[in-house]
């Protein structure tokens, strides 16, 4: 039996202008999930869900086998949780904010934290009006992998940083999740991030998982065929995401490639002239017109 | 493990969190309160009347600072989310910022009323005006409590600030209208305190009022559902 790290049943919630509606969404322990959406999408409301912040309408919350929001006080001993409106007190110091955090988990690893400090950069005595948006972004990270906590949340870390400072996040992310044992829910919807650190990715849109499955097999099930449209070309190919139509030629993007596929495409009257694998944006892009 | 983790700790934590943020501004505040107190202790008419209007400035200015400072800010600054990653929930939460806004507050308040009470009695100041002093500090003491309850609930600046301007406003009517009343006014001259049925219903009322505004704010607070 698979353990999760969390596990979301039929969850509902309904704002004026926002519904999610039986949302189903789990991660086995051990794994990187990247959760891709546009902005509004209920990447940040399914985070907050999960960290017993929202409850919702209907629906049941197990993190690391408690259950939410009434057991949100112990899970969050076990939750590092970091996002990209969070921020430190801007008159105190790194220090000072790594004592709090100390003096709260005992688990808090000063020599992981000091590592921390160097790879990041940072300066403790330094206080944190004085950092630059990048440089808070990776204190906040600080705190929370320094803490080792079981499962780590990360909503938007990487959100206003500039593509150095960005890089450097993710890049030191990617090397700290390697070193570590650890259950990690990422949301972006920058699925450059999301591709370079996850196992798993879901993509979620309007409140709707539209797809979770392994990176591999998104990148290996998506492929798009450019065509020459032959005089008998048919209006729908089975098996086929959309089609698109310009003068002579077409473009069909499939989400069920294989070497039989192009077979029903040539039968359907489309010439394959080229296969293109798709990058992940291309894919969650396809996805979401497919389901709006 | 977790059972002895009682939650009360992560309360206190979180208080002694605040009172490191203020301790300093706090501090400043209370030696302005001493410079004022040594003023009305003069006691001549224009010092003391010149003391209790900076007295009541500094009452109020501190009670909004604390009130804006602790509780607006944190959601407006976004250490709120930072907080709230913490093992809390939102009603810890909004019990360690009552307990550390009520603590920050009525700390300096009853030192500041305790000082002008000393100085009133141990100078030729009439001790008649003790009454009206009380009850000028238990409206601000009442005011602080309506705009704390209202940053606690909504977190919004705006609406915070709104209540802090009425209530100030209504202070300006509270003490007009408790100076024209006989039972107060006929009595401030006097060498010694009068306490009749008037003050010290006023004094009840208000008391009462304040607690209430607290176990409303508490109870409200633990309705709420969502967080953030």
């Amino acid at each position: 039996m698979q353990q999760y790290a969390f596990d979301m049943r039929n969850i509902s919630i309904r704002y004026p202008h926002f519904a999610m509606e039986n949302l189903n969404l789990s991660l086995v322990k051990g794994q990187v999930l990247g959760l891709v959406g546009v902005n509004g999408a209920g990447k940040s409301t399914t985070i907050r869900i999960l960290m017993g912040l929202v409850k919702p309408d209907a629906g049941q919350v197990d993190v690391l086998g408690y259950q939410l929001p009434a057991q949100q006080v112990q899970a969050k001993y076990d939750i590092g949780f970091a996002s990209d409106d969070m921020r430190l007190y801007k008159n105190q110091t790194l220090q000072w904010h790594m004592d709090f955090i100390h003096s709260i988990f005992p688990s808090f690893d000063y020599g992981y934290a000091k590592d921390l400090l160097q790879r990041f950069e940072l300066i403790a005595e330094q206080k944190i009006k004085g950092l630059s948006h990048g440089q808070r972004v990776k204190a906040c990270l600080l705190l929370v992998l320094a803490r080792r906590p079981k499962l780590l949340v990360l909503d938007e870390p990487t959100t206003g940083l500039d593509p150095v400072a960005r890089d450097e996040v993710i890049t030191e992310l990617a090397d700290i999740l390697r070193d570590y044992e650890r259950s990690v829910l990422f949301s972006s919807h920058n699925t450059h991030d999301i591709e370079k650190l996850s196992d798993q990715i879901a993509f979620l849109d309007q409140g709707k998982l539209l797809a979770l499955q392994d990176k591999e097999s998104f990148v290996q099930s998506w492929a798009r065929f450019r065509c020459q449209l032959l005089p008998q070309a048919q209006d729908h190919v089975a098996g086929a995401v959309s089609i698109r139509r310009s003068g002579q030629l077409a473009e069909g993007i499939t989400d069920q490639c294989s070497s039989d596929f192009a077979v029903v495409l040539q039968q359907a009257g489309f010439k394959v002239i080229e296969q293109h694998r798709m990058s992940l944006e291309e894919i969650f892009v396809a996805n979401v017109k497919r389901n709006r | 493990m977790l059972d002895a983790l009682d939650n009360t700790m992560m309360i206190k934590r979180l208080i002694v969190k605040d009172w490191q943020l203020v301790k300093k501004s706090l501090a400043a505040y209370m030696l302005g309160g001493v410079v004022i107190i040594g003023m009305m202790g003069m006691a001549t008419p224009l010092m003391f009347n010149s003391g209790a209007i900076l007295m009541i400035t500094l009452m109020i200015v501190i009670g909004a600072r604390s009130a804006i400072e602790l509780v607006v800010n944190e959601k407006k600054d976004q250490t709120l989310a930072f907080m709230m990653s913490l093992p809390v929930t939102a009603q810890d939460y909004a019990l360690a910022k009552l307990g550390s806004n009520l603590a920050l507050y009525l700390l300096p308040w009853l030192l500041l009323v305790l000082g002008m009470l000393l100085v009133i009695i141990s100078t030729p100041l009439p001790n008649g005006v003790i009454p009206l002093v009380l009850l000028v500090s238990l409206f601000i003491l009442l005011s602080y409590c309506c705009y704390l309850a209202t940053a606690l609930l909504t977190y919004s600046e705006g609406y915070t600030v709104t209540v802090m301007i009425i209530t100030n406003l209504l202070l300006n009517g509270f003490i007009f209208w408790i100076i024209r009343m006989p039972a107060v006014h006929l009595t401030l001259e006097s060498p010694t305190a009068s306490w009749n049925s008037t003050t010290l219903g006023l004094l009840a009322t208000g008391s009462v009022l304040v607690v209430v505004v607290l176990v409303l704010t508490a109870y409200l607070q633990k309705r709420k559902t969502s967080f953030l």
